[in-house]
């Protein structure tokens, strides 16, 4: 198979070709063509009070396609008129597409190539071939056909059986994380809100992400009424907090020490607390305090209090951010680059109610991991009512309309997604949270319909099984 | 850890959200204490011939931490500055932090106000006579008296009014005041009435032995009052006047009706002449500040100040600076916006205990003047009786005494704050602000900091000021183990955080702002003329 070399429409299978620069009759890609990989850019730190530099930051450069050709020009005319067709199609005012495909290589790659000029078209001694050099920056890694993978069904029960509030990607191509698409369909999505989050390295099963109230330990004035159809989970589903006997923030109503209860790699890490609560009426003050960290004296640091909003419907509590383990970690043992186990924290939830009646219900306590990519997105009244499109390509999500055959983009005016799109990596295993309705009442009973489509990227070539 | 900086930026309009992150050409985030975040400068390359829907004026700007989607920056557009030249067309985004917003309204305000000179003579007979006084204890006063031999019929013979609460659009809530006549007796009258309501609220004998009464809202009056008269009346009569027919008043104070951060207005309470800078800050959030949300205001504010009165007009943000004067401790600033849609506003003490920990091995410098030192203070006001006044507070700084010395600053409060208690509590605070060297320096950030209150690991971009640093190597101090403060030699205190995405780092300014001929341009900008 001949090298393939061809400016190209789009980076997908039924892609058609704008110029063929390799075809063998006009262009010859010659052997002094290179196709490096990106440059390394870094942020470097170094004084004299300690050895060595620091790199704070490092991204990777555009990398420069040094592409050499003969272009036969036995006919003047016609020669320039192929020199115009590669200076059109480097002119192009978004870039361009260019196909590789070296020979040999089972897999085609694509570069997204930046707009351009020619460097250089010159007749050497050999007559009749115009040598033309064109030194031309793309985007630093390669792209790979797009992947697209079967929809998949995501609970909004976090103690559902199978993808509770979470989906799992494996065996993703590539050398760098993908240009991911998540596409949700089918859901009129008005005055919502959704969480998406991921974990991308180890055993992410491991990941301490569910709590459920009921497996805490219950405090004063803390009993485990029965069966809430609305709460997660099965059986006795929900702790219920009555105040009976005190109303203050001081005792522990649930209490788990430790969280997970067994050290692992795979605790470690930032995680954003949500507790899903639902009062019994809605007017008296009631507040709650998450206490997270270490249990040396039988307390643990606060994280926060919040004063439940004034509704009897469930409500999710965001306490923000803590951290397993609780304050110095070293990660890793010494410079041996192995990465020590982490203990648990403890947990404790306290409640006031400063007047009335009112008793809380406690559903659960969502560790959502938050130290890879982490999206909240909200939409208001003004956002579209079909699905949308998660695009960490074009860093951006809008709403899709998937209406018969016509698929569109689908305005949405008041639509805010505020964090890092999710990602897919190779090598590992990727999970994604997905917790929809999470600033509203997060119901267990709904579930949405996600379809993920990526382009692996590649740093130098792509493998035949990459 | 080394990675592509994982912020995200965003602009929200009406017209949609959107990320701009990859076509910004570098991000430097600024927040300060007092004021929280301050500005975002992100360069854009974008055509000069376009508006763009998502550049408008007061426009949101979202800075957000792509790994837990927390906000580190939310400002609103301000300055789209725009320029053309070899680097390309550019767009220069600046928003402010909604700190801006303190200073969006410039408005009159009292809310407690003792200065005898807005009392004005209303409703005089001709025979009475209205002046000034100072007594042997060189208290000033107000005086009313009579011509003697004048006939005084039975009647209000006039006296004064105060009408300021009016003028600024106020309620009054409380107003006190001390008596003095030249003779006892039931015959005459010394009044208080509310002008609108014709509510009279005091109506007392005269007595030869000063005395005190105050009267408030919702007890004495209507809520809705807004004019005070204190007056003369003859109960009985005619009699005919002699020198002893004069009432002298002092210690008069007025109280307006304070609102809650709900902005309803609070009726009852009012058992005090004085008000707490807490009950300031609610009034003003609740009052001016609708953009603001105010749960986070510690009411740990304890001098009661017994002036603070801005009848021609102030910001906001002034008043903040006014009870940041009296209550040192303490400082404000607003932050991300919430669910409520409302921005995060804080009105906090310093914290007592250490957060962050830090080393020096990425940058340090430190000036450590002790141009900062200060054992004295001479604070100038304006007197209830429109005189100046002026008086020294001292202290004992030990570097200062070794070496004998005497450094005095001056502070002037004007007549807005001005008053004995004020003074001495604004200067025995600066005092104790200025007995240690102030850092003035600045630590560079370039790697993880640990966070002990949260127990985990924080980037640069996600240090806030308004915390205690504990920098490691410099010199080692017992006592910085459990600092409850700044010593200006290992603990400092952060007031202010710039992160440049560019250089990776963050630029932790100590204890005080670092000296620039930037920041003395901004100290000249924001100073004030006081009244």
């Amino acid at each position: 198979m001949a090298l393939v070399l061809r400016f190209v429409d789009s980076i997908t299978a039924g892609r058609t070709v704008r110029l063929d620069v390799n075809d063998g009759s006009w262009w010859r890609l010659t052997a002094d063509s290179r196709f490096d990989p990106p440059a390394a850019r870094r942020t470097r730190v170094s004084t004299s009070l300690t050895d060595g530099a620091r790199y704070p930051e490092s991204t990777y450069d555009d990398r420069l396609l040094e592409l050499r050709w003969q272009l036969r020009c036995d006919n003047a005319d016609a020669a320039v008129e192929q020199l115009a067709l590669l200076a059109r199609e480097l002119d192009r005012d978004d870039g361009n597409i260019l196909e590789y495909q070296p020979p040999g290589l089972t897999h085609t790659m694509f570069f997204r190539t930046h707009r351009l000029g020619l460097d250089i078209a010159h007749m050497p001694a050999e007559p009749d071939w115009l040598q033309v050099e064109v030194n031309l920056p793309a985007e630093p890694f390669a792209y790979g056909l797009p992947e697209v993978l079967p929809a998949v069904t995501v609970s909004n029960d976090p103690a559902a059986a199978s993808n509770g509030m979470f989906f799992d990607i494996a065996g993703v191509k590539g050398d760098v994380a993908a240009a991911t698409l998540i596409t949700e369909t089918g859901l009129a999505w008005y005055n919502s809100s959704v969480l998406f989050a991921c974990r991308c390295r180890g055993t992410p099963a491991n990941v301490p992400f569910l709590l459920q109230a009921e497996a805490m330990t219950l405090g004063t004035d803390t009993t485990l009424p029965g069966n809430d159809a609305t709460a997660s989970g099965a059986g006795s589903n929900y702790a219920q907090i009555s105040f009976a006997t005190n109303t203050t923030l001081t005792p522990a109503r649930l209490s788990k020490v430790y969280w997970p209860a067994a050290p692992s790699t795979d605790a470690r890490g930032t995680y954003r607390v949500l507790v899903r609560v639902k009062r019994s009426n809605a007017t008296d003050p009631v507040s709650v305090r998450l206490r997270a960290g270490p249990d040396g004296s039988g307390t643990a640091p606060a994280v926060d209090t919040i004063v439940t909003a004034l509704t009897t419907a469930w409500q999710v509590l965001d306490f923000g951010l803590v951290s397993i383990p609780f304050g110095a970690d070293p990660v890793g043992y010494g410079p041996s680059g192995v990465e020590v186990p982490t203990k648990g924290i403890a947990v404790i939830l306290n409640a006031s109610r400063d007047s009335g009646t009112c008793t809380l219900a406690v559903d659960d306590l969502l560790f959502v991991p938050a130290d890879e990519s982490l999206l909240a997105v909200d939409a208001g009244n003004d956002s579209f009512g079909d699905g949308y499109i998660l695009d960490s390509a074009n860093d951006v999500m809008y709403g899709w309309v998937t209406s018969g055959s016509d698929e569109a983009v689908d305005s949405a005016a008041d639509l805010i997604p505020l964090g890092g799109l999710p990602t897919l990596r190779p090598g590992v295993t990727n999970r994604i949270y997905v917790l929809s309705h999470f600033r509203g009442q997060m119901l267990p009973s709904g579930s949405v319909s996600l379809q993920v489509t990526y382009w692996p990227r590649y740093l130098y070539l792509r493998g035949a099984s990459s | 850890m080394s990675l592509p900086v994982p912020l995200s930026v965003a602009l929200i309009t009406d017209r949609g959200t959107r990320r701009i992150t990859r076509e910004v050409r570098d991000l430097t985030m600024r927040d300060v204490v007092p004021g929280g975040h301050a500005s975002c400068v992100a360069p854009l390359h974008r055509p000069l011939t376009i508006q763009p829907d998502e550049i408008r004026y007061y426009g949101r700007m979202v800075v957000t931490d792509d790994r837990n989607g927390t906000v580190i920056f939310d400002g609103r557009l301000e300055d789209p500055a725009r320029s053309a030249g070899p680097d390309g067309q550019i767009w220069e985004l600046t928003a402010m932090g909604w700190s801006a917003h303190a200073s969006d309204r410039h408005v009159p305000l009292v809310y407690a106000d003792r200065d005898y000179t807005r009392w004005v003579p209303t409703n005089r007979s001709p025979q009475l006579r209205l002046s000034s006084d100072l007594d042997s204890a060189d208290e000033p006063g107000l005086l009313m008296q009579f011509d003697t031999g004048a006939s005084l019929t039975v009647a209000i013979h006039g006296g004064y009014q105060y009408r300021t609460v009016r003028e600024v659009g106020q309620k009054l809530a409380r107003v006190s005041v001390r008596y003095d006549m030249g003779v006892a007796g039931s015959g005459a009258k010394l009044r208080m009435d509310l002008f609108s309501s014709a509510t009279n609220a005091l109506r007392v004998d005269w007595v030869t032995t000063p005395a005190s009464a105050s009267r408030v809202v919702g007890t004495d009056w209507t809520l809705g009052d807004d004019v005070v008269q204190l007056k003369f009346e003859r109960a009985t009569g005619p009699v005919t006047a002699g020198a002893a027919d004069w009432i002298r008043l002092d210690r008069i104070a007025v109280r307006t009706v304070l609102m809650d951060t709900s902005g309803t207005e609070i009726t009852t309470g009012y058992s005090a002449d004085t008000v707490l800078a807490h009950e300031v800050v609610r009034d003003l959030v609740g009052r001016l500040l609708p953009h603001y949300d105010g749960s986070s205001i510690v009411d740990t504010a304890t001098h009661p100040i017994d002036q603070l009165a801005y009848p021609t007009g102030v910001s906001q943000r002034q008043v903040f600076e006014d009870l940041m004067l009296f209550e040192p401790g303490h400082y404000w600033a607003v932050w991300e916006k919430l669910a409520s849609g409302l921005y995060r506003f804080e009105w906090t003490e310093w914290p007592s205990t250490v957060r962050y920990d830090a080393d020096v091995l990425d940058g340090y410098s430190s000036t450590g003047s002790g141009d900062g030192l200060y054992n004295a203070v001479r604070v100038y006001w304006r007197d209830v009786d429109g005189q100046p006044r002026q008086t020294q507070r001292t202290s004992s700084v030990p570097d200062l005494t070794a070496a004998s010395l005497t450094r005095e600053a001056a502070l002037h409060l004007g007549d807005e704050v001005g008053s004995l208690a004020n003074a001495q509590r604004a200067g025995d605070e600066f005092l104790l602000d200025h007995a240690a060297a102030p850092n003035a320096g600045r630590l560079t950030i370039a790697r993880p900091v640990l966070d002990r209150i949260a127990g985990r690991y924080l980037m640069p971009w996600e240090i806030r000021p308004g915390h205690l640093i504990r920098v490691r190597g410099v010199l080692p101090r017992g006592d910085a183990l459990n600092a409850t403060t700044r010593d200006g030699v290992t603990v400092f205190r952060v007031v202010s955080r710039t992160y440049s995405a560019s250089r990776a780092v963050a630029e932790l300014e100590l204890d005080t702002y670092s000296l620039s001929t930037a920041q003395a341009l901004a100290a000249l900008q924001r100073q004030r003329v006081r009244r």
